[in-house]
């Protein structure tokens, strides 16, 4: 119920009703007493009108001498004018209206304004002006007929007044529906517009200007907050993507500072390394000398030499990986040469039950690159491939060709500039590489092996080399069937190789 | 005071040695001598530069990475003031120094090929065979 109260109409009513409650009884009361205070004028002056007539005919007749006219006009009196009371007092002369009982001159009471006295009757007494003597005319009316009007006249003011309170309050609520209207559009495109179409505008069909401005108004508000709305969203879009991106390259910046602190450990280390290796390969080789050639200890210190070359090794594996730019001179090299070499030195070391098989198409295509990397980088692959194959031998295969690298190649790898490139394959039948493994494959420091055997470098290192000479590298495997690596090198043109 | 010797002389030819590290300065002063040198050692590239003022030396062997002057600088201020000694860097490498891409450094070190602007003759990665440093010093000598 109190809810209801607070819509317009009701309010509206509401004030209504408690202005007229105030005012329409102090209207009602002030047109009573107006109704009133003019019926009783007219009364009295009617009544004393009629009681001067009366008087001035008394005196100018000589009815008065005879008490039978004189009776006859006191009961005309009585009849003609709504009298109640007539009587003359002449001297000891009483004459009283023959409708008057003996008991009536008692009531006598005179009047000087209407309903004194609450007997209902207005007396009066008139004086009587006769040429010997004075008379005095006493008469009284009935006051009820102008009562009974007075009383009428209120209850007609009263319908009157409920009349025009029912009105207004109608009047009101159809004002009030009217005014609800142009507002309750409003509130329906608001609402649309609250729940997500922006594209509702706020108009209303109303003549009434401030109707119209508060919709202009808002339609206004509604275009600025679509607009804002917009940009925030398009801002919180662009925050995030930078957001992403600069997790991105956070991640990589760690990792690049991450691999560049381990290169620093790395390269400080190596350097202490190869202090400490020459000593021992120098003396070892100084007491070689000084042994004789049958000494039972001669081989030990071979072995010595052997762990220490090997340890010569490891740090040159691990400088390469560490050091930060290419230093050596890069030569226009053949390929196929560096890798011919490298490939007698293999057949050397591989047990019988690895098979070799070259495919090396004897092509002068240069590339330009230090030899000793590429070197260190076909040993590494061929190396990888051997240990996939080591339990269970199988065919290692290098291949050594020419490509050239087309648009859609170098899209799918972004290293790459399309152009001529020397390509190097290394296979193997071993033990494959599942794809979980394969992500990681050339993370330093990264290997299958158990420890102790190899250094989880080899693979880093190629990687490194290959990119630094402006390459790519390739991996394909499927576990159980093998492995293959894709090295392309770029090639350099011949007038480059031949100012060589 | 350094006279130029001729091709063939047998007359011994002195080394001079300069490394911070004790067992470096002994195995090389053993396998030069071994191979006829006369040998003499140092540790600290001012120590190095004193003797050479003594006494003149063909070829002086000289750390790059050392406390104190660095070999770089030595092998500076010997090119200058001992402008017919030959210099022969060797380093261990590794350690960051002077990383300016050089493109026609060898044997991949920054270090090893700022040795070689400073002024040395030659310069060789550690570890080396001897037979590599002995066959370089006469190559050097016989220049």
């Amino acid at each position: 119920m109190a809810g209801k109260l607070n819509t317009l109409p009701a309010r509206l009513i509401l004030v209504a009703l408690l202005i007229h409650a105030v005012l329409l009884p102090v209207l009602f009361f002030a047109m009573i007493v107006i109704v009133e205070e003019s019926h009783n004028e007219i009364f009295v002056n009617q009544v004393r009108i009629y009681s001067r007539f009366l008087a001035d005919m008394l005196e100018t007749t000589e009815v008065i001498d005879s008490d039978e006219e004189v009776t006859a006009w006191l009961d005309s009196a009585i009849l003609g004018g709504d009298g109640v009371y007539a009587e003359l007092i002449d001297g000891d002369r009483r004459l009283l209206s023959s409708f008057m009982d003996s008991e009536s001159p008692a009531k006598f009471n005179e009047d000087f304004r209407f309903g004194a006295h609450g007997d209902d009757v207005y007396f009066l007494s008139v004086p009587l002006n006769l040429p010997n003597h004075d008379a005095i005319l006493r008469l009284g009316f009935d006051e009820l007929p102008t009562l009974e009007q007075i009383i009428h006249a209120r209850t007609r003011a009263l319908v009157v007044l409920a009349a025009y309170l029912i009105v207004s309050i109608v009047l009101l609520l159809v004002l009030s529906i009217l005014l609800m209207r142009p507002l309750k559009v409003l509130r329906l495109e608001s609402k649309a517009i609250a729940s997500g179409e922006y594209g509702t505008h706020l108009e209303v069909d109303s003549s009434v200007s401030e109707f119209h401005d508060l919709a202009t108004d808002l339609d206004l508000m509604r275009h600025k907050l679509v607009s804002v709305n917009e940009q925030l969203s398009r801002e919180i879009g662009d925050r995030k993507a930078a957001e992403k991106e600069r997790a991105a390259l956070e991640t990589q910046l760690r990792h690049a500072q991450r691999l560049e602190t381990i290169g620093t450990l790395a390269g400080g280390i190596a350097h202490e390394f190869n202090n400490i290796l020459l000593p021992i390969l120098l003396y070892v080789e100084l007491t070689l000398d000084d042994l004789p050639s049958d000494s039972p200890v001669r081989n030990n210190l071979v072995r010595v030499m052997d762990s220490a070359n090997r340890a010569k090794s490891l740090v040159q594996q691990i400088l390469t990986f560490s050091r930060q730019a290419g230093t050596e001179k890069r030569t226009p090299t053949r390929v196929v040469g560096v890798v011919n070499e490298t490939l007698s030195m293999l057949r050397a070391l591989l047990p019988a039950t690895i098979e070799l098989e070259r495919d090396i198409r004897d092509d002068s295509t240069n590339v330009s690159i230090e030899v000793t990397q590429v070197q260190q980088l076909v040993m590494n692959l061929c190396n990888n491939a051997y240990q996939a194959m080591q339990t269970t031998g199988g065919k290692l295969t290098v291949q050594v060709t020419n490509v050239d690298v087309d648009e859609s190649f170098a899209k799918d790898h972004p290293r790459l500039k399309p152009g001529h490139y020397v390509k190097l394959t290394v296979s193997d039948t071993g033990e494959g590489i599942d794809s979980k493994t394969m992500q990681r494959i050339f993370e330093p420091f990264f290997s299958t092996r158990g420890v102790g055997e190899g250094t989880g470098l080899g693979l880093s290192v190629v990687h490194g080399i290959t990119v630094g000479h402006g390459g790519d590298i390739i991996v394909e495997s499927q576990p159980g069937l093998g492995s293959t690596f894709t090295v392309l090198l770029p090639a350099i043109s011949d007038e480059a190789s031949e100012q060589a | 005071m350094n006279q130029k010797r001729s091709q063939g002389d047998t007359t011994a030819r002195s080394v001079l040695i300069i490394d911070d590290e004790e067992n470096i300065r002994d195995v090389l002063r053993e396998i030069l001598k071994r191979s006829g040198f006369t040998v003499e050692v140092a540790a600290t590239g001012d120590e190095g530069v004193d003797y050479l003022r003594k006494k003149s030396f063909d070829v002086v062997v000289t750390d790059i990475i050392m406390p104190g002057k660095t070999g770089i600088d030595t092998i500076k201020e010997i090119r200058s003031q001992f402008p017919h000694t030959k210099i022969i860097a060797i380093s261990g490498g590794g350690m960051f120094g002077p990383t300016a891409y050089r493109p026609t450094a060898i044997k991949t070190n920054a270090f090893l090929a700022a040795a070689i602007e400073a002024g040395a003759d030659f310069a060789f990665t550690k570890p080396f065979s001897r037979q590599d440093l002995i066959s370089r010093i006469h190559a050097l000598i016989s220049q």
